[in-house]
This record gives structure tokens, C-alpha cells and sequence, in this order.
């Protein structure tokens, strides 16, 4: 039980508190300067993190990685996704002490949902940071010689390769890219996203109309803001950017894949009627079938951690009310320890059971790791907008300005397109952003 | 353009045509690949076979598809059978229904059915678990060849059954100790039941499966050969942590074959099932606080009627009596495939026990089934204790629904039957052996035979099965119909035409099943134009989506087009087919 604490604890901090200062430690004869403590300060494998990797990025990284650390650093494919990419598990631990298989052991994976990229970030870097530590950081080297990692970087490789290389939302694609009939019709993703516009996103389309209910924000005259109750609006939203394909009078009603590979787990599954995004069965999808396998032959995995984004959360089992009774008390002592932890560590951050606190979800990830193979598990939902100015803002999304202010004074206006005007098959008139 | 009247006389028909070769017990898996094979060949232009996967164990998983032309054009209805290990008798059921329906498949309305309808039959999903009827070691099985560790110990089947009086069976053991609570049976001492402390009966014996405890747990055969029960591993109301349930839901390879099947076969209007469970005699109930959750529990509205609908053709063409209740159970096949894959789904056993009513009458009994043979259906031996029981006996199996299957008034009444139709080889007499791990008590193997009260001999079921193929061609004949009608076409000058159609079902039953229109799987009632070059649509939609169609129910659809020269108009989905008609515009 402590060990496997210990394990949550220290990949919290690995992933979420890093750089916390500078500090003398030890000289580095290669070094021009002094490292700052806690931090690869002059690493083999040198390697930028300002930019998302795709799958060769990370493919080359994981090489890279097992080549400077043959005793640190193994990898293994676990399966082949829907498309046929390799899925890689990386083993991290001393493979000179002890068998890995034999070692209480800590799963981590990312990117599940292909469009929160940053997952496949937070754990190619957490690989990325043991590796370097391994030997340098007394605290990693003792822990890698009793415990093993096992860190995968996406769950869900297709669709994150078209999210980084073909116009999306920028929640498209969080499915995967098996096709999909979704509106019933016997056609299959035939109604999807069009780039009207060709600027490689997909993105808003408005209308100016008499009853429209939005107008321009004067301080910011890319977003649209409601009008108040007693004004007039200028402009309605037509939704995503495209067409009607098909003629069945709706747009972009049957996109590739469109389901949800976090629905296709072994506990407590419902189908799609129920909750959304789920298929025939749990274990529909090779990717999440591929996982099953790796778990049923690697049964010393003892605690794990799933990257996800957005919300600033911790989030810990179970999905659904009804399966409380499987969390004893016991059990909670530990998360509520470790889920405390981790708040004091990440500010803006919070510790939350999944269905209490954020929603019901029948057939997640989560429940199967925590509840079926009776292993702690945590669900991260990382980065808040409390991190954009380090409060918490006090109005909703459609009345604050943090992040048009942090657009401005942060990133210089890089993340916002202008409007355009364009003339729609179907809709006349309009306009496309942004 | 298919009349249910016409099907009046298939009944007839098939009580002349002799097909089913005699067949003295049920098939193993081998004998029922030649059979489908032999089948197939023989009515090439009506049937082929196919696997839809294999099993854990490695068997095929046969596909029967009957009927003329591309078959996964056409409304289907998909009839399933073995997915429980110990019904031999669905899988023979489903079997010679479709030998029968083939011999007849000459007589006009049997014709006009497999013309216009696909009918698959699945008559084997657990065939590792079958296989055991025939094995040399013969046990009522559930579970498919995965090596699991069911006592969790860390060991694979390492607590099996043995045959401890080597009578090639697996049955019961008593052991006599004060610590029992089973006594014999007052209404029949051949059988041991739970003593019943409210009726002053103390107990006197401990009953346990044949066979020793291997790796002395204190548990008797507690993790023998066979792992996932398929038909407790399905998606709806799935258990987790029971036994024979898998680790999770559709993990049995059997079970994803199935969903795989059913799920990309849009086509299949409804599944009927032969096993262990019955919704067909007695049809489920709407009840509005079951549907009123998120989670469903019971069918919706309309389709609780069709449901009692299809009851009321069944017991009508089936004529059967004293059906066994059998409720649904959790995670099993009939109920997913409605709650989960939204079809209509039936189910039953296809034959039960007789009921036998009559007081028992132990001279006559004795002398019926003489104790001669080494298993015989025979007297037991303290046959005098049972006599002043009979009226009771009477009036309990009158109470009791579910004679068929389970313990109790159930074993009581398969005996009884048993004795009248004179069955041998149904009962194992109780023989005292020496057991090791209880060295100086007096213990006896022995009770009723692994499979004999669901699975008669073979010739029981012949009659069954003319029963079933008239309620399987009369649920064809009811099925969806439709059609185009009073389509108009109004040319309004300047080009432009006005083309006006009704899509009507003529059928019996709703184009599909209610719970459909939840389901992204399921396909939805489509209305849609397929223009000509140069033409184009001025108002209307060229696809139109709906909810499933009733019976007798009509929609009108108009469109304002522009152009001149042939287009078509299609209507329908998978589950109840597609009519189109032609209009030229000019």
C-alpha cells in the first residue's frame, strides 16, 4: 500500500510540479552554467518540448530514448490501432535489478480522446524525465530499481495523427477513426466537416440576421458575445463549418468515427443510447482491446494515471453512483490522500470523484483500471483557465475576457483567425472564423 | 404483396413431408457440420452455411442462411440456439426447423417467404460446452474452453469432477452427517432435497457434486474445465464477479462473434432464441417506471404490444401447454439483443416437461419401470414411503409454473414423467462408494442424469419442431411491408414539377422495433429521392428520416423539383425492405 503511494505521488510531481526553482546542487563538467534542481539539466537525449509531437515525433523520442538508456528504456508494441499504426508501451526501470514483470508497477497513457494532445505530451515527458534522472536523482534511481513503469503516449494514434494533419474543430477529432454510419441513413461519414474556406481548420460559421442573437465584442471584435435580454443581436451561429452534403436538411450530421473510445470499457458498459459515444460492446476498438491485453498479462500494475485535457481535475472512481459500493473506505483513504496531495501541488487544480463532482460515465477507462482490476487510478483532466492568470475567473465563458486578455498580452494575438465572408451552398451569405 | 392467409396451409404440408432421418440422440459438433453441410448441398438454391468465428475451444461457429437472392438484402429474422451448454435440444430444435422448412420450401407460401425474407439460423454458440453430451465424461456444462481460475487461487482447473462410480456421468454425492441439511424426498425418495425446518424435517445428509476436492479447499469441483458462460456474458444487465461471467462483459469470443453478427446485420428484424428463458407464452408487460430511467428495464410502449402481439401467434401456432415461466437472466443473449442491439427479441425452450397430472399411483409406477438395468427410470427403494403423497403431489404441480427446469417440484415432476413414458438412463440409482475425503462416512453417487430434463430423446422433438416452423413462417408473414402509393407528379410549368408519394406499411408489425429509433445501429425509415441529370430540388428534402413506421401507418412526402426526365423515388430500411417507383417529369 505505501509503495504504490509513493509511486502516485511522485508521478503527480513529475508531471504536473516541474521547475520549481534553481538551486546548487552539483557541477556538471558539460554543463556552461548550474543546474536547477529536480531537472535534466544537461540531458542525452535532447529534445524540445515546445511544440505537440505527432506519431513520428514520438516514435523518434521513444527510439532515442532506448537507445541512450538500453538499461533504463525498453519498448514493446502493444497492437495495432483500427488503422494499423503500431501502439507503443514504453517499460521504464532498472532492468539490471530485478524482473520488471516483478515489480509493483505503474501504468500511465494519454490522449485517448486524439485531440487533447497535451496527454501525449505529459507522458512522453514523464518517460523523457525518469530516463534522464535515472542515476543523476538518487530518489528516481532507488525507485526504478524496485518499481517499472509502463507510459504509452496515445491511445488513440489514427485520430491524433488527423487532428495534427487534417482541418479540425478543435474537438474534432476526439473520436477515433473507425467510419461510422451516425445518423442511421445506411451511409457511413458521409456528411462530415468541409474547410469551405481552405485555411486547413474548421471552424465557425455566422450569419447576420435580424434575429440573431449576437453581436460583435467591442473590446474584441473577433468574438461574438450574446446581446443583452432588451438589445438587438446582429449575427446567428450556424454551427461548424460546412455543408449539406447528403440533402437530408442537416449539416454535418455524419463525421468520421464519431464515438468515444473512453465508452468501450469492461465495467458497467451502456450502449450509446445511454451513454453517448459507445459501440457494440466494450472492447469494440483494438486500441482499447490492446489495453485489456497488456493488463491481464502484466498483473503487477498496482496504480495508474490517465491524461486527459481540460478542467484543471484529479479524477478518481467511480463513473456511475450505483458503483460506490465498489470503492471501500479503505480505498478512498488512499485517493483522498494522494487526490490532496496532488491539489496542494497544482494550484487550480481539483481533487473530484468522477460522477459526484463532474459526470455520470458508464464504460470509462477510469472504472475498468480502478474498479475491474481493482488498481488505483486517477483520470487527469489537465490545465484550467486558472492557469492563464492564476484565478479562478467569477463570470461564465460567454462574459469573461481571460482568455481574449491572454491571447493579447500572452500570445500576441496568435491564437484567434479573422472572420472571412463566404457564400454557402445552403446558407446564403456568410461568414467563417476564427 | 405477402398475405398471411396464404401460410394457413403450410401446416398441413409439412405433417406429409417426412425429412428428419432418424436420430437417435443429439449431434457433437462434427456430426452437426456434416449435417448443416450435407444440408446445404442438398438445397443449394435455398440454403448456405458459413462461420461466423470460432469458438475458444477452436469449433466453427455455423451460420445457416436461408433463402433465395442476395440474403443481407432482405428483412431477416435470426434464430439462435446453444448458447447455454446444456440445451442440446434447441440446437436439434433449430436445426430440424430448417431441414423442415427446406422440404417444404416447394409449398407456395414457404416459397414466397424464402423469396421475399432471409431466415439465419445460429444452432450452435456454445459447442465447446456441447461438446460434453458426447464426451467421454459426460456433465452438464456451461462454460466455453477458456482456462480460467474460477476459485481464484491463482490455479487453472485444478478442481475438476470425477467419476466416481464410473458410470460415465457426472451426478450427485450424499453424504450421511449430522452436519447435512438435505433428507430424501417424502414424495419421492430417490430424490434428496433441503430439509425444511419449518415442516420439522432435520437434516441427515450433505449433497454435493460427483467428484473429490483435488486441492483440498474445502470446496468440491469448484474450478473444473469451462470458463466464460456465454449467456451470462452478454452487454445487458451484465453481473460482474459471478461465476462463469467473465471478467467482463462480452468477453467471451462466442459472444462478440454473435454482437458482431447481429450488430452488422442490419437487416434482421427480429431473433428468436431456444433456450432456457420464455417471453414467448407469456409476453413482458409495459410498465412506465421501467422505461422512465435512464437505464431501460422494460420494453417501451409499442413494443410490449407487438411483443404480446407475437406471444398471442405463438401459443396460437405452437398450440403448447404448461410452458415454464423462465425468466430472463442477467446478462444473457434474448434481452441484449433488445435493450442493446434494438431488436425484437423471443425466446423459449421449444419443449418442456410435461406436465403430468395425475395422483401418483406407486403400484403402477413400480411396475412400469422394473429395476433391472444398470440406470434405470426405476422404482425407488423405499417406494412405500411415497404412497399418501400423491394428492399433494398433484395439487403442488398444479401450483407450480416452472416444472421444467431447476430443483424441487421440478425433479419431482420430470420423474414422474419419466416413469410414464417409461425413459431409461434419465436417473442414476444411488450406490455407496468410498470417497477419500470422507473416510469413514457412508457415501452414495447417484440422482437424475446430467441433460435429461432439458433434453429428451430425440424423437420427442419432431413434433415441437412442426410447431415452431409454423410460428417461424407465421412471424414472417407478419412482418413489414412497404409500399409506394398514390405518388402524383404535377407539372407546374416554368420547368418545375410537383412529385407527391405515400409511404405506407402494409405489414402486421412496425417497420421495427420501437427501441430502434434510440439506437445508432439500428437503420432508420428513409424516404429519398434519386434524381436524373439536370434536375434539381427547389423545395423539400432529397432524404427524409423517420421513426419507425406502424402497421397500417403513412407518411406523404412532396417535393417541388426543377428538370425534366426520369427520377426515383425509394423508401424503406433493412428490417422491413424497400419499395421504389419511377416518375418521369416532364
Amino acid at each position: 500500500m505505501k509503495n504504490r503511494l509513493k509511486i502516485s505521488i511522485l508521478t503527480l510531481a513529475c508531471g504536473l510540479a516541474l521547475g520549481l526553482g534553481a538551486f546548487a546542487q552539483s557541477s556538471d563538467p558539460d554543463l556552461n552554467g548550474m543546474r536547477a534542481i529536480g531537472t535534466p539539466a544537461n540531458p542525452k537525449v535532447k529534445w524540445s518540448w515546445n511544440y505537440y509531437m505527432d506519431y513520428a515525433g514520438f516514435t523518434k523520442l521513444i527510439q532515442e530514448l532506448a537507445k541512450a538508456y538500453p538499461d533504463v528504456v525498453k519498448y514493446e508494441s502493444m497492437g495495432k490501432s483500427y488503422q494499423g499504426r503500431e501502439m507503443p508501451v514504453i517499460t521504464i526501470t532498472d532492468f539490471k535489478t530485478g524482473k520488471p514483470d516483478q515489480k509493483p508497477a505503474f501504468w500511465i497513457d494519454g490522449n485517448i480522446h486524439a485531440n487533447e494532445l497535451q496527454g501525449t505530451q505529459f507522458a512522453m515527458y514523464t518517460a523523457w524525465y525518469l530516463a534522464e534522472s535515472f542515476g543523476k536523482m538518487d530518489y528516481i534511481t532507488e525507485m526504478l530499481k524496485t518499481r517499472t513503469f509502463y507510459i504509452t503516449p496515445s491511445l488513440n494514434p489514427d485520430a491524433h495523427e488527423n487532428f495534427i494533419h487534417k482541418p479540425n474543430t478543435t474537438s474534432s477529432s476526439r473520436s477515433g477513426m473507425k467510419p461510422l454510419d451516425d445518423d442511421g441513413d445506411g451511409q457511413i461519414d458521409e456528411d462530415g466537416y468541409d474547410d469551405l474556406d481552405g485555411d486547413g481548420h474548421i471552424t465557425t460559421m455566422r450569419r447576420k440576421s435580424p434575429t440573431g442573437r449576437y453581436k460583435i465584442d467591442p473590446e474584441y471584435p473577433t468574438r461574438l458575445i450574446l446581446a443583452k435580454p432588451d438589445e438587438q443581436g446582429e449575427y446567428e451561429l450556424l454551427g461548424q463549418e460546412g455543408i449539406d452534403n447528403d440533402g437530408d436538411g442537416r449539416v454535418n450530421e455524419d463525421n468520421p468515427g464519431s464515438y468515444d473510445p473512453n465508452r468501450d470499457w469492461g465495467w458497467s458498459w451502456q450502449p450509446d443510447y445511454i451513454q453517448g459515444g459507445a459501440l457494440y460492446y466494450p472492447g469494440s476498438l483494438p486500441e482499447t482491446q490492446n489495453v485489456k491485453k497488456f493488463f491481464y498479462s502484466h498483473p503487477n500494475i498496482a496504480g495508474a494515471q490517465s491524461y486527459h485535457n481540460f478542467g484543471g481535475m484529479f479524477l478518481r472512481p467511480p463513473g456511475a453512483e450505483e458503483d460506490a459500493m465498489y470503492v471501500p473506505q479503505s480505498d478512498i483513504n488512499v485517493y483522498d490522500f494522494i487526490g490532496k496531495i496532488g491539489e496542494k501541488m497544482v494550484p487550480g487544480y481539483k481533487y473530484y470523484v468522477l460522477w459526484k463532482d463532474l459526470y455520470t460515465v458508464y464504460g470509462g477507462e477510469i472504472d475498468w483500471i480502478g474498479l475491474g482490476r481493482g488498481v488505483f487510478m486517477f483520470s487527469n483532466e489537465i490545465n484550467t483557465s486558472y492557469r492563464l492568470f492564476n484565478k479562478n475567473s467569477t463570470e461564465n465563458r460567454f462574459q469573461n475576457t481571460e482568455f481574449e486578455e491572454f491571447d493579447k498580452y500572452m500570445l500576441f494575438g496568435d491564437s484567434y483567425v479573422q472572420w472571412k465572408p463566404f457564400k454557402h451552398p445552403q446558407y446564403g451569405d456568410i461568414e467563417i472564423e476564427a | 404483396m405477402i398475405h398471411p392467409l396464404r401460410y394457413l396451409g403450410v401446416a398441413a404440408f409439412v405433417a406429409l413431408t417426412q425429412l428428419v432421418q432418424a436420430q437417435s440422440t443429439y449431434n457433437n459438433h462434427a456430426q452437426l457440420s456434416t449435417r448443416l453441410k450435407t444440408l446445404s448441398t442438398k438445397y443449394a438454391a435455398q440454403a448456405s452455411v458459413r462461420s461466423i468465428g470460432k469458438s475458444t475451444g477452436g469449433r466453427d461457429l455455423w451460420l445457416l442462411t436461408l433463402g433465395k437472392g442476395d440474403a443481407s438484402k432482405k428483412p431477416a429474422l435470426l434464430v439462435v440456439a446453444g448458447l447455454a451448454g446444456t440445451h442440446l435440444a434447441g440446437t436439434e430444435l433449430a436445426l430440424q426447423t430448417a431441414e423442415k422448412m427446406l422440404g417444404a420450401a416447394n409449398a407456395d407460401s414457404i416459397a414466397k417467404l424464402l423469396d421475399t425474407k432471409t431466415f439465419y439460423f445460429l444452432p450452435s454458440m456454445n459447442p465447446d460446452a456441447q461438446e460434453q453430451f458426447t464426451a467421454k465424461l459426460k456433465y452438464e456444462r456451461s462454460g466455453n474452453d477458456l482456462k480460467t481460475d474460477a476459485d481464484r487461487d491463482g490455479r487453472l482447473d485444478e478442481d475438476p469432477f470425477e467419476d466416481l462410480n464410473n458410470d460415465g456421468m457426472i451426478t450427485m454425492i450424499r453424504v450421511e452427517d449430522p452436519s447435512g441439511t438435505y433428507i430424501l424426498s417424502k414424495d419421492d425418495p430417490r430424490l434428496v432435497v433441503k430439509a425444511d425446518a419449518t415442516k420439522g424435517e432435520k437434516g441427515k445428509y450433505l449433497l454435493l457434486s460427483e467428484g473429490i476436492d483435488n486441492d483440498k479447499d474445502g470446496h468440491f469441483n469448484e474450478d473444473g474445465e469451462g470458463g466464460i458462460v456465454p449467456d451470462k456474458n452478454f452487454t445487458f444487465d451484465y453481473q460482474i464477479f459471478t461465476a462463469g461471467g467473465g471478467e467482463y462483459a462480452a468477453e467471451a469470443i462466442e459472444v462478440r462473434a454473435l454482437m458482431d453478427f447481429l450488430y452488422q446485420s442490419p437487416n434482421i428484424f427480429a431473433v428468436v432464441t431456444f433456450g432456457p428463458h420464455n417471453n414467448l407464452t407469456d409476453a413482458p408487460k409495459f410498465d412506465p417506471s421501467k422505461v422512465a430511467r435512464r437505464i431501460l428495464t422494460g420494453p417501451l410502449s409499442k413494443d410490449a404490444k407487438a411483443m404480446d402481439q407475437v406471444a398471442k401467434l405463438y401459443n396460437g401456432r405452437t398450440g403448447l401447454k404448461d410452458a415454464p415461466s423462465l425468466p430472463q437472466t442477467r446478462g444473457n443473449f434474448s434481452q441484449t439483443a433488445y435493450f442493446h442491439a434494438g431488436r425484437y427479441s423471443f425466446t423459449t425452450p421449444g419443449w418442456w416437461v410435461p406436465k403430468v397430472e395425475s395422483p401418483r399411483d406407486t403400484t403402477r409406477r413400480a411396475a412400469a419401470a422394473p429395476n433391472t438395468t444398470p440406470t434405470p427410470a426405476n422404482a425407488p427403494p423405499r417406494a412405500g414411503g411415497a404412497s399418501g403423497a400423491g394428492g399433494r403431489f398433484g395439487g403442488m404441480a398444479t401450483a407450480a409454473p416452472s416444472p421444467a427446469i431447476g430443483g424441487g417440484d421440478d425433479d419431482l415432476n420430470f420423474l414422474k414423467w419419466a416413469d410414464k413414458e417409461k425413459l431409461t438412463g434419465v436417473y442414476v440409482e444411488w450406490k455407496t462408494i468410498q470417497h477419500p475425503d470422507f473416510p469413514n462416512q457412508k457415501v452414495e453417487v447417484g440422482g437424475i442424469a446430467p441433460f435429461a430434463k432439458l433434453n429428451p430423446p430425440v424423437a420427442y422433438l419432431e413434433a415441437n419442431a412442426d410447431k415452431h416452423l409454423k410460428f417461424l413462417t407465421g412471424l414472417g408473414a407478419q412482418m413489414p411491408e412497404i409500399q409506394l402509393v398514390n405518388v402524383k407528379t404535377e407539372s407546374l410549368g416554368n420547368g418545375l414539377s410537383r412529385v407527391t408519394a405515400t409511404v405506407v406499411n402494409k405489414g402486421l408489425m412496425p417497420t421495427y422495433a420501437e427501441i430502434g429509433d434510440r439506437i445508432r445501429f439500428v437503420q432508420k425509415m428513409k424516404t429519398e429521392l434519386k434524381l436524373g441529370a439536370n434536375q434539381s430540388i427547389v423545395s423539400g428534402k432529397r432524404l427524409n428520416l423517420r421513426a419507425a413506421l406502424g402497421s397500417d401507418e403513412s407518411e406523404e412526402y412532396s417535393w417541388l423539383i426543377s428538370g425534366t426526365g426520369k427520377l426515383t423515388i425509394e423508401a424503406g430500411c433493412p428490417t422491413a425492405g424497400t419499395a421504389s417507383t419511377e416518375v418521369t417529369l416532364k
